[in-house]
């Protein structure tokens, strides 16, 4: 019999490349009793002494994982190689450390201690040394930037553009309270020098304001983005303006305003609509204090000019009373929450009657304040599918669904789940309950128990 | 339920006779507890033709005091969106104009809801067929869907499983005209907030306006349900002296003719006093004397005559309201005083 | 495509019109619109018009309810429109026809059904009553 189990073996051995096969071991501890010799399995000894792995040093073989040669790159060969996908399995390794822990004495100890000599001996298991590894591995590769707060955050993560980088500094006693700046722009600018070629800065774009009509811009320029973004700020803070807000939310009326190539149409909205609008004019509003606003850009969206354009164009706003006196009318507003009663905004010193009016004058308020420019509205068409048959079968399966949101509200707003008066007679018609997911877990738990 | 409603009947006159005799004592057991006994415009007097009178209509509106900027006052009205307000540019005459227009539609956003009897129980049979009996065990009920008919006038008729064709009883008609011609802001169930302890909760957070306005919405003014939730309103308002958060609205109306029908004006009188509103004190007196036909000297817009006379004859709280006019008298002499004052400093006189 | 529920008003010229159910709702849950309908075509095809609804299903209250626009009905039914027997059957319960000759039968039949069945269950229950007092 045990000839038998012997002769498997061998041929088994035969097939596998790696004649340490553990296999082997175990078998030869319980046949030991029986077989005076062992020869019978270490004779089968490999073929082949050299290969891939011990033909290279260690070194050679790292560099051709983790690199690539200038002519395979050019080739366009490994461009899945990244130092992220790149983990060192020798690190936090000890030659003579392992899974089983046992003491070599002369390599993991000393071969004497104190009088006595120490003997090579096995230990109980570390259970932790796995795990230690294990995080060692997954820690590398993957490096991680500083996670900014989502307040913090600007237009893009943790780029500059849109951040915040506080008040301007104080000039002598004069302190800039309750200012906030804001990067509007931060890009890399070169010039040539005579002597030194391409010289390399960092030019920042930033507006500064209150939050309550008071702000400006300015760009500032230096090598480091430390001194670009303070220089900045601080011109910034010496070019201040003041900015006609109304009512402390949006813009007085609707204007056009252009700077070079840009052109923003700008509209005022009611409270609660917010800032639908690009994200400099956004961050320049925050800023300002502007809350509700609609603003289209045609044309380039160069942020310097977009930024340019909109302050300029806050800048030309005239007040109600300005526009009233101008036109020597009333100016009225209707709204729908106040039942459209006529509320005066302001009133010119004399009123023209009504025969005075020209006829081909502009009456339009908004018309007025865009100069007589209409805003182009596309059309909006519905949109392609529903010219198709499957819209067709679609409305018609939804035909039954269409107040089943309704009637679940209900019955929750009735009885606080969902049952109808039904229920009772019917108990096992009730919906299934989507399970929890605290549930579900001790579920898993227990069938894997 | 029409037993019951007769019992709250008569219970509801025995409050106003216990204020008369203890009236301070009575008023703080009401509002500590809070439990109001609903009053209702019974079968015995039908209010409907005083009320559409227009000569009350014209005192109630001068009782209302119309504030254009009340009446047009910021209102939330559930859009998910508000929307972008339009600005005019307007002559003086085309302001004249729209403020006119707006004029108009301020009285008709203070129309008073109807003040109307208790409508009576519908029991009539059309036929008794027993020979139908086991047809079904659940009763059928067929509503006349017919195009323009009002709905108050709809013929709702009921199938009983006995055989018997009648006509449909009122909480049946008004589930079938919701039903089948939904109203808006309306509900098929009574909506929790018109019970009781709902209620008292909404009324001590003093929202008096949109209980009523919800009130408005849900119920016909004849169904007993809303006589129930305005008279209970009512009398929390009058017991708190909250008159002033009813002023210019459409609910003012229907306030003051609901106490003067019960004979229940000191509150709201002393009030007028207090704010130095003679003028709205003796148009509430003459509305008093038009509905209990007693007859007292209001001629005079500005006199204290009537009230004097209504303190002395027909007052509950006669203390107060006597001290009231006292201090209104003082203040007006103080007045005219001052105002001699100046004219001579002037040399005027 | 779908046909409006409320009736497409159209017809064919002297084509004969019957006012009868149409089964909407789902599976489970039926509910009937009332309609006048040109008799060749089918129950789910277009309706000339809606003349009412009935929802077979008792509500909350015990109640099942009919709507019937009687106005309509008359017109069509002066119109030489045919009436099928189960609309008839409503219409009779309504009150704006005789009473269907076939509801009375079926109440006779349910009443008698109903009576043998109490009476068995009340020899079924005597003797068990019975029982213990001999014991």
């Amino acid at each position: 019999m045990a000839v038998h189990v012997l002769n498997i073996v061998k041929s088994l051995q035969k097939l596998t490349i790696n004649s340490r096969c553990r296999l082997a071991p175990t078998l030869h501890k319980r046949l030991i009793p029986e077989l005076p010799t062992n020869e019978v399995i270490f004779a089968n000894t490999t073929r082949n002494s050299t290969n891939f792995f011990n033909k290279l040093p260690a070194e050679a073989l790292w560099k051709g994982i983790t690199s690539v040669s200038n002519a395979g790159k050019k080739r366009g060969r490994g461009k899945r190689v990244s130092k992220k996908n790149i983990k060192d399995l020798n690190r936090g390794q000890v030659i003579g450390v392992g899974k089983a822990n046992i003491v070599w004495p002369g390599l993991t100890a000393p071969i004497i201690r104190g009088k006595e000599l120490v003997e090579q001996q096995k230990l109980p298991e570390d259970p932790e040394r796995e795990k230690k590894l294990s995080e060692l591995r997954d820690r590398m590769g993957n490096i991680r930037h500083a996670k900014l707060s989502p307040l913090e955050r600007g237009w893009s993560g943790s780029k500059m553009p849109g951040r915040s980088i506080g008040p301007p500094d104080p000039i002598g006693e004069d302190t800039f309270d309750g200012f906030d700046t804001k990067v509007l722009e931060l890009k890399t600018v070169f010039n040539m020098k005579g002597n030194f070629g391409r010289k390399r800065r960092l030019s920042v774009f930033v507006i500064t304001g209150n939050g309550n009509g008071l702000a400006g811009f300015a760009t500032g320029k230096g090598i480091e983005s430390r001194t670009a973004l303070r220089k900045a700020k601080n011109r910034a803070g010496q070019k201040l303006m003041h900015i006609k807000v109304f009512r402390g939310h949006t813009v007085f009326h609707d204007f056009f305003t252009q700077f070079g190539k840009t052109k923003i149409f700008v509209s005022q909205r009611p409270e609660g609509h917010g800032l639908i609008c690009h994200r400099a004019i956004r961050t320049i509003c925050e800023v300002v204090g502007i809350k509700n606003l609609y603003a289209k850009v045609e044309g380039s969206t160069n942020v310097q000019h977009v930024a340019k354009a909109f302050i300029l164009g806050l800048l030309r706003q005239r007040t109600h009373e300005e526009i009233a006196e101008e036109k020597r009318l009333h100016l009225v507003e209707l709204c729908k929450e106040n039942g459209y009663f006529p509320k005066v905004l302001a009133s010119p010193t004399s009123c023209r009657k009504t025969n005075e009016l020209k006829h081909d004058e502009v009456l339009d308020f908004t018309q007025y304040c865009l100069d007589g420019r209409v805003i182009l509205k596309r059309k909006t068409f519905p949109p392609f599918y529903t010219k198709h048959r499957s819209w067709e079968i679609y409305l018609k399966k939804q035909e039954k669904l269409r107040n089943h949101d309704k009637v679940r509200v209900h019955m929750k707003a009735e009885y606080g789940e969902l049952r109808s008066f039904l229920t009772e007679k019917y108990p096992e018609a009730r919906p299934a309950k989507p399970k929890l997911k605290s549930e579900k877990d001790a579920n898993e738990e227990q069938t894997e128990n | 339920m029409s037993i019951f409603r007769n019992l709250q009947g008569i219970l509801t006159q025995i409050p106003f006779k216990y204020n008369a005799i203890y009236p301070v004592h009575m008023n703080a057991c009401l509002i500590r507890l809070l439990s109001y006994v609903p009053a209702e415009y019974g079968p015995e007097r039908d209010p409907a033709p005083l009320y559409f009178n227009p000569e009350v209509q014209s005192l109630l509106k001068s009782l209302t005091r119309v504030n254009l900027d009340r009446v047009f006052r910021k209102r939330k009205l559930g859009d998910k969106a508000l929307e972008i307000p339009t600005y005019k540019f307007m002559t003086d005459e085309q302001l004249q104009e729209t403020i006119e227009e707006a004029k108009k539609r301020a009285d008709e956003l203070l129309q008073m809801p109807p003040v109307v009897q208790v409508r009576k129980p519908i029991d009539r049979i059309i036929v008794k067929d027993p020979a139908l009996q086991g047809l079904d065990s659940s009763r059928h009920i067929f509503t006349d869907v017919s195009f323009g008919i009002k709905d108050s006038d709809r013929l709702i008729v009921i199938r009983e499983p006995d055989g018997t064709l009648k006509e449909a009883d009122w909480a049946v008609r008004d589930r079938m005209n919701q039903l089948y011609f939904p109203k808006p802001c309306r509900s098929l169930k009574m909506p929790r907030l018109f019970q009781e302890e709902y209620l008292s909760n909404l009324l001590s957070h003093k929202e008096y306006i949109f209980v009523l306005d919800r009130a408005c919405t849900q119920f016909e003014p004849d169904n007993p349900d809303y006589q129930r939730v305005t008279s209970i309103t009512y009398q929390h308002i009058n017991d708190n002296d909250d008159f002033e958060i009813l002023r210019s609205t459409r609910h003012f109306g229907p306030l003051a003719f609901y106490l003067t029908w019960f004979k229940n004006i000191d509150n709201l009188l002393l009030e007028l006093i207090e704010t130095a509103h003679i003028d709205n004190a003796n148009n509430l007196l003459q509305l008093y004397g038009k509905i209990h036909s007693v007859q007292y000297n209001t001629q005079e817009l500005q006199s204290l005559e009537g009230i004097t006379e209504y303190i002395k004859t027909a007052a509950q709280k006669k203390g107060p309201l006597e001290l009231a006019v006292q201090a209104y008298k003082d203040l007006e002499r103080q007045r005219n005083e001052l105002k001699q004052g100046i004219q001579v400093a002037h040399g005027l006189a | 495509m779908l046909y409006p529920s409320s009736g497409t008003g159209q017809f064919a010229a002297n084509s004969a019109k019957i006012i009868r159910f149409v089964r909407k709702g789902c599976t489970n849950r039926p509910f009937f619109h009332i309609v006048v309908a040109e008799r060749r075509i089918e129950q789910q095809g277009p309706a000339i018009e809606q003349l009412g609804t009935f929802d077979p299903m008792p509500n909350e209250q015990d109640e099942k309810l009919v709507s019937l626009n009687f106005e309509r009905i008359r017109y069509w039914i002066g119109n030489g429109a045919d009436t099928s027997k189960s609309v008839r059957r409503l219409l009779g319960l309504a009150g704006f026809y005789p009473v269907h000759p076939t509801s009375y039968i079926t109440a006779s039949k349910n009443r008698r059904t109903e009576e043998e069945a109490a009476l068995k269950a009340s020899e079924e229950t005597k003797p068990n009553e019975t029982s213990p007092a001999n014991v």
